[in-house]
């Protein structure tokens, strides 16, 4: 029995894949954290925001300035979205977030969290096999760059994405979200001045739907295993977890100002994926 | 390693509630199940703290109705506060660039307590606002209790963590 489930499990390690996956994420994600990064610089944020009194309202310690911080996260960030020096760079980018988050803890939001995680799992993957830099040179050097990749830190990932999900799911814990709170979370979140993109009048009209999008919200959070299951089974119906999951990130950025939050989880969504998925969606993802 | 890795961001992952949110009936299994969940991190703790990492995800947790909304003023000459920026408000938005950047509002939008870097905020806040305007006596941040309902919100006309500051005489 621990025999079997061993070779499984190391069976499972060693499955190889194409790296258009995970070279998607790399290329997707450090550039939405790129964005995020130059947006903080436009507004003028940096040291405000990463600095203690009286310069700014940072109220932690960190092993980097405010602005060293930034600077190492932009550069790497860049180097990981064109997959230059990928692996140092990925590390360069957790290093400075880490920073961030010591100095100014509410300053984060979800995401720059799981981008902590994420930046480790692609240091440790082969995501620059594909579409980087990195690839070039080695094929300018002559060294052999190759075509399929392990697919653990791809699963990893997409574990992670789960978790994140379910685990939000289950930490929430105003009524608001459940029938006892009339599913009511997503229309005051939609109607809070401090949250809201828009003016709260039209909440009132679409109030009802967001009742419905409130229900769906946890039921997507919650079902996330079923979509493991799915994925596992190969069922068709892991697409409509997917479908609720676009839809909800689509809909908390075009309704709440949540910055970079719903475009960096989007930007991970193609773990979600099989690779015989790309292959199907071949035509519109552009080749080497 | 990789199931190692796996194990331990389970183990931290456990939804606990924290200890001063956890219900009387609950404490009897949940504490002595947190005990355990800190004593197996013990190794990889250091990760913990070091790189500001958990998996314990709290995603918009609690969006409830009694919410609030921030003014900041400045004080003329005569006396009377005139509102620089409220927050929802397109007729008093001076700054909101800054003010509004996902990064910063997280520091200053409070859950039903104010952040951690709420008062360094206030004060830098007010210090900006003399900065900029000279014919200002003085600022104020402070935040108005609202009441949200069915796609609109009512404010109560309570304020709470006022931050004041006067300009010195020169």
């Amino acid at each position: 029995m621990i025999g079997r489930a061993w070779r499984a499990w190391v069976e499972w390690l060693d499955r190889e894949e194409p790296a258009t996956a995970l070279a998607l994420v790399r290329i997707l994600f450090a550039s939405v954290l790129l964005i995020d990064y130059l947006d903080l610089w436009r507004v003028g944020a940096i040291t405000p925001l990463f600095t203690k009194p009286p310069i700014g309202f940072a109220v932690g310690d960190a092993w980097l300035s405010a602005q060293a911080a930034w600077a190492l996260g932009t550069v790497s960030l860049f180097l990981v979205a064109i997959g230059a020096a990928t692996r140092v760079a990925c590390i360069g980018a957790m290093l400075s977030l880490a920073a961030f988050s010591h100095l100014t803890p509410d300053g984060e939001s979800g995401l720059h969290m799981l981008a902590r995680v994420v930046f480790v799992i692609l240091a440790l993957s082969r995501c620059n096999a594909l579409w980087s830099v990195d690839a070039w040179l080695w094929r300018r050097m002559g060294r052999e760059v190759p075509t399929k990749i392990p697919a653990w830190p791809r699963y990893l990932l997409l574990l992670q994405l789960v978790w994140v999900y379910f685990s939000g799911g289950m930490n929430k814990s105003a009524g608001a979200w459940g029938p006892f709170g009339g599913f009511t979370a997503l229309a005051n979140a939609l109607s809070d001045p401090h949250a809201a993109r828009f003016s709260p009048a039209w909440v009132g009209v679409i109030y009802p739907l967001t009742r419905v999008a409130t229900a769906l919200t946890m039921a997507f959070e919650l079902g996330a295993p079923l979509f493991l299951y799915a994925y596992y089974r190969g069922w068709r119906a892991r697409w409509i977890w997917i479908a609720l999951g676009v839809s909800f990130e689509i809909g908390i950025a075009i309704g709440l100002r949540l910055g970079s939050f719903p475009y960096g989880m989007l930007a991970l969504y193609p773990v979600l994926l099989y690779a015989s998925d790309f292959d199907r969606l071949r035509p519109a993802v552009p080749r080497t | 390693m990789i199931a190692l890795a796996i194990l331990f961001g389970l183990i931290d992952g456990c939804p606990l509630p924290t200890p001063d949110g956890t219900p009387k009936w609950e404490r009897g299994f949940v504490e002595p199940i947190r005990k355990v969940r800190d004593f197996a991190e013990t190794p990889v703790r250091w990760m913990r703290t070091t790189f500001a990492v958990t998996q314990q995800w709290a995603l918009y947790q609690a969006p409830i109705t009694h919410r609030y909304r921030m003014w900041i003023e400045g004080q003329a000459k005569d006396r009377t506060w005139q509102v620089l920026y409220l927050a929802g408000d397109p007729d008093h938005d001076e700054d909101a660039a800054l003010l509004e950047h996902p990064r910063v509002w997280g520091v200053w939008d409070p859950t039903d307590t104010p952040t951690l870097e709420y008062t360094a905020f206030a004060a830098w806040e007010t210090a900006r606002v003399l900065a900029a305007h000279p014919e200002l006596t003085a600022a104020r941040v402070r935040m108005e209790a609202i009441e949200i309902g069915q796609g609109e919100y009512t404010p109560t006309g309570q304020f709470e963590w006022l931050y004041l500051r006067r300009r010195l005489a020169p």
